[in-house]
């Protein structure tokens, strides 16, 4: 028999006591909260189990033996023996903590328990009833020296149905030693009256030979109580006396009624787990026949015979297919936005808590899917946010008082679709932004020399600026040297965008828009000295025809153009990427207005093609990295198009500007 | 070569235990959870069932219950999966109808074993 590798169930092990962290964490939330709900604490008992199982079978004996002291704590709430209180709570919420840190220790390979995680759980031994018992069954100490056993067995009526199986049992004793066998018949009752699944043989067993007694009760542990045992050393090889015992009567139904717990019907969602680098290659395949698909349309409209009609059929099916299995391969990939926003109960609790405030935090859409690598990237900007919003956003109790607001302060962490895209708002109700504050801020880091004539949104814009930090006050708590340019950077990265509104007085929302997944994008495809450039659709505001009039020449070789009440720089699509043979007029091409990182600009290609799905590929992984460039797709023709990245160009603008 | 149902909600355990077994020749088929195990049950007869007993919908003691209710499950090994830390819950699954246990932490060998005695 092959060993069978442990580590192979690592993954699923930490995924899966991930997963019941998070479960056990707002369960716990929810007792702090004051909810009764009596299945919580099921909930919160089974995660630990499960954690504690499956870290004693892969071979993690610290976050073993931390969970076995936390679950033994639990049991006592679970038995009704301790009620839960707001310290028990803590505790708890405590322990998750330590037991995520515990297993991505492990996870590294590391010693997963160290002083903190040694402390809480004698903090929580200490808190269950009496020392925690050792989980080691006494030894028993093999007998030294027997001859063998006598063992009298007589199986109840019922032990068949149990499963178990006599005849399986003596091959267990046959296998320890020579072994010997008599039935009893005397309970055999007539043919007539006899039920086939009932037992009314009874057996005179004798074992030969120096056989611990520990490995003789081991085939009789599974049915103690369900038959009549006894066990007797051998003192010599004389044959034993027959057995006396009296046919005993049935003792008890095997199942007699009891009392059933009720197990509330949790209508737990089926989930899969597929190792990314396989839904990657379905999606690159999936890919592959959206090209071949379009192939195929482009090869219909260039032949005019007339047989073409179910051709033309057959297509229209294999677009069909195509698009729904596209559709259904990149759901796989789709997660619900609950599982970033899980995390926000316990920050928003831990962070009112420091900071006396009092917040209700209403989470909304949490069913919402998103791509995992979208989600997996999300969480760091959302927690900035909510930060930002505990701690800036909302105002002291006090304040709020005298403003004449409800104490508690509300913050709202809300999911839907709009479009193609998928729209985060994080909401509070809050004092708004100050200007006065923002605007002496950014005179004071030299972003500014006077506020006058800037917009309400030209002021919302600033805190985005690299360098800037609000807060009169910056606390440890929003602090963490991340600023809200990193916060647009990271958003920027996964293809979404970030908006501000603020009312003063109301409250300020932070509106994030994503793009549902990364690896297909919409696209307006351009032209420029013969070669196709794909703009993304969401960066686009419009494309306009510009005249030669309008366009106003600056120092340095930039070029600006008049767009509604804004003088925007054009970025000529053949100057960014050295194309030899392109329209220079600008009259006798396009500029297509986009928008990256809150800034504006136009881009001058030769002329638009249309509008199409493409696939993304990495330029990087295939070519390089190539700034101003976010990737590569394949047209229908075969042809490579690459695809403009705005955010990058923006970044570029804003640096030639700055030069 | 056996029909065994494994149950757990478990993952990880549950593909560690049809691991082994299917390694072993057996024939393994999955239920994370108690119900879906019963579900499983009547749909086609197994030879074994190896289930954890602490599970969401419906835990592994209900579960005997329901498969010893069943006229084609009165006699098939039914084994919990149990820990050390919960004695009293063998005598509840045995209350209940099963066969046996097998206690957690256990490794391949050690459920191989087990199963061995059951299946003869």
């Amino acid at each position: 028999m092959a060993k069978v590798d442990l580590a192979q169930f690592h993954r699923a092990f930490f995924d899966e006591s991930n997963e019941g962290l998070a479960a056990m964490e707002a369960a716990l939330l929810a007792l702090d909260a004051g909810s009764d709900d009596g299945e919580l604490i099921h909930t919160i008992f089974r995660a630990a189990h499960s954690i504690k199982g499956g870290a004693a079978t892969f071979g993690f004996a610290d976050v073993a033996a931390f969970t076995h002291v936390a679950e033994s704590l639990l049991e006592e709430v679970r038995s009704g023996r301790r009620a839960i209180d707001a310290a028990t709570v803590e505790l708890l919420l405590r322990s998750v903590d330590v037991v995520r840190v515990m297993l991505e220790r492990s996870a590294a390979g590391v010693p997963a328990a160290d002083a903190e995680s040694e402390a809480l759980r004698s903090a929580l031994a200490a808190m269950v009833g009496g020392a925690v018992a050792a989980t080691a069954g006494p030894a028993k100490a093999a007998a030294a020296g027997v001859a063998g056993w006598d063992i009298a067995f007589r199986p109840f009526d019922y032990l068949l149905k149990t499963g178990n199986e006599p005849l399986r049992m003596f091959r267990e004793l046959a296998a320890l030693g020579s072994f010997e066998s008599v039935a009893g018949l005397d309970a055999l009752p007539t043919l007539a009256a006899m039920d086939a699944e009932s037992a009314y043989v009874s057996w005179q067993l004798t074992l030969h030979g120096d056989i611990p007694r520990a490995k003789v009760d081991a085939v009789f542990d599974w049915v103690d109580g369900d038959c009549e045992l006894t066990v007797t050393e051998r003192k010599n090889e004389l044959p034993a006396a027959p057995p006396v015992a009296q046919p005993a009567p049935a003792a008890g139904t095997p199942d007699a009624p009891r009392a059933v717990r009720e197990v509330a019907s949790n209508p737990d969602a089926q989930s899969i787990r597929v190792g990314t680098e396989k839904i990657d290659l379905l999606i690159n395949m999936v890919g592959e026949l959206v090209i071949t698909q379009s192939m195929l349309s482009q090869f219909a409209d260039g032949v005019d015979a007339s047989g073409l009609e179910q051709f033309r059929a057959g297509l229209a099916m294999l677009a069909r297919n195509t698009r729904e299995l596209q559709e259904s391969v990149m759901g796989i990939r789709m997660l619900p936005i609950s599982h970033v926003f899980n995390r926000f109960p316990r920050l928003v609790r831990d962070l009112s808590q420091k900071l006396d405030k009092k917040v209700s935090l209403d989470l909304r859409g949490e069913t919402t899917e998103l791509d995992k690598s979208v989600l997996e990237k999300i969480g760091d900007p959302l927690v900035h946010l909510v930060r930002n919003a505990i701690d800036h956003g909302l105002e002291s109790t006090t304040r709020r008082r005298e403003a004449g607001k409800n104490e508690t302060g509300t913050l709202r962490l809300e999911a839907f679709h709009r479009g193609g895209s998928i729209v985060v708002e994080v909401a509070d109700d809050g004092a708004g932004l100050n200007r006065a504050a923002i605007v002496g801020k950014a005179i004071e880091r030299g972003l500014l020399t006077s506020g006058e004539g800037l917009s309400d949104d030209d002021v919302s814009e600033l805190i985005f600026a690299p360098g800037f930090s609000t807060a009169a006050a910056t606390t440890d708590l929003s602090g963490r040297g991340v600023g809200m340019d990193v916060v647009r950077r990271n958003v920027n990265d996964l293809g979404g965008s970030v908006a501000i509104r603020s009312v003063a007085g109301k409250g300020t929302t932070f509106t994030i828009t994503l793009p549902l997944t990364l690896a297909i994008i919409d696209g307006l495809t351009a032209s420029v000295a013969g070669e196709t450039y794909i703009v993304p659709l969401v960066s686009i505001v419009e494309s306009v025809q510009v005249q030669a009039e309008s366009v106003k020449s600056v120092a340095g070789g930039g070029e600006l153009f008049r767009f509604r009440d804004a003088w925007l720089p054009i970025v000529r699509i053949s100057d960014a990427f050295g194309c030899a043979g392109a329209r220079r007029g600008i009259g006798e091409g396009i500029v297509i207005v986009v928008e990256g990182e809150g800034a504006r600009l136009g881009l001058f290609v030769d002329e638009l093609i249309g509008q199409q799905q493409a696939v993304v590929k990495s330029l990087e992984a295939n070519y390089r990295r190539v700034s101003g460039i976010s990737g590569a797709t394949i047209l229908a023709d075969g042809s490579v198009a690459l695809i403009v990245d705005i955010a990058g160009l923006v970044r570029q603008q804003s640096r030639r500007k700055a030069a | 070569m056996a029909r065994i149902l494994a149950v757990d909600d478990s993952a990880s355990m549950r593909s560690m235990v049809a691991f082994t077994l299917r390694g072993a020749g057996h024939d393994v088929e999955e239920a994370e959870n108690g119900q879906l195990a019963v579900d499983a049950a009547k749909g086609r007869k197994f030879d074994l069932v190896l289930a954890d007993v602490n599970m969401p919908v419906m835990d592994g003691i209900a579960m005997v219950r329901e498969l010893r209710s069943l006229a084609e499950y009165k006699g098939v090994p039914i084994l919990m999966l149990t820990t050390e830390s919960h004695p009293e819950r063998k005598q509840e699954g045995k209350a209940a109808g099963a066969t046996g246990w097998l206690v957690k932490p256990f490794d391949p060998d050690q459920l191989l074993a087990t199963v061995g005695r059951v299946l003869g």
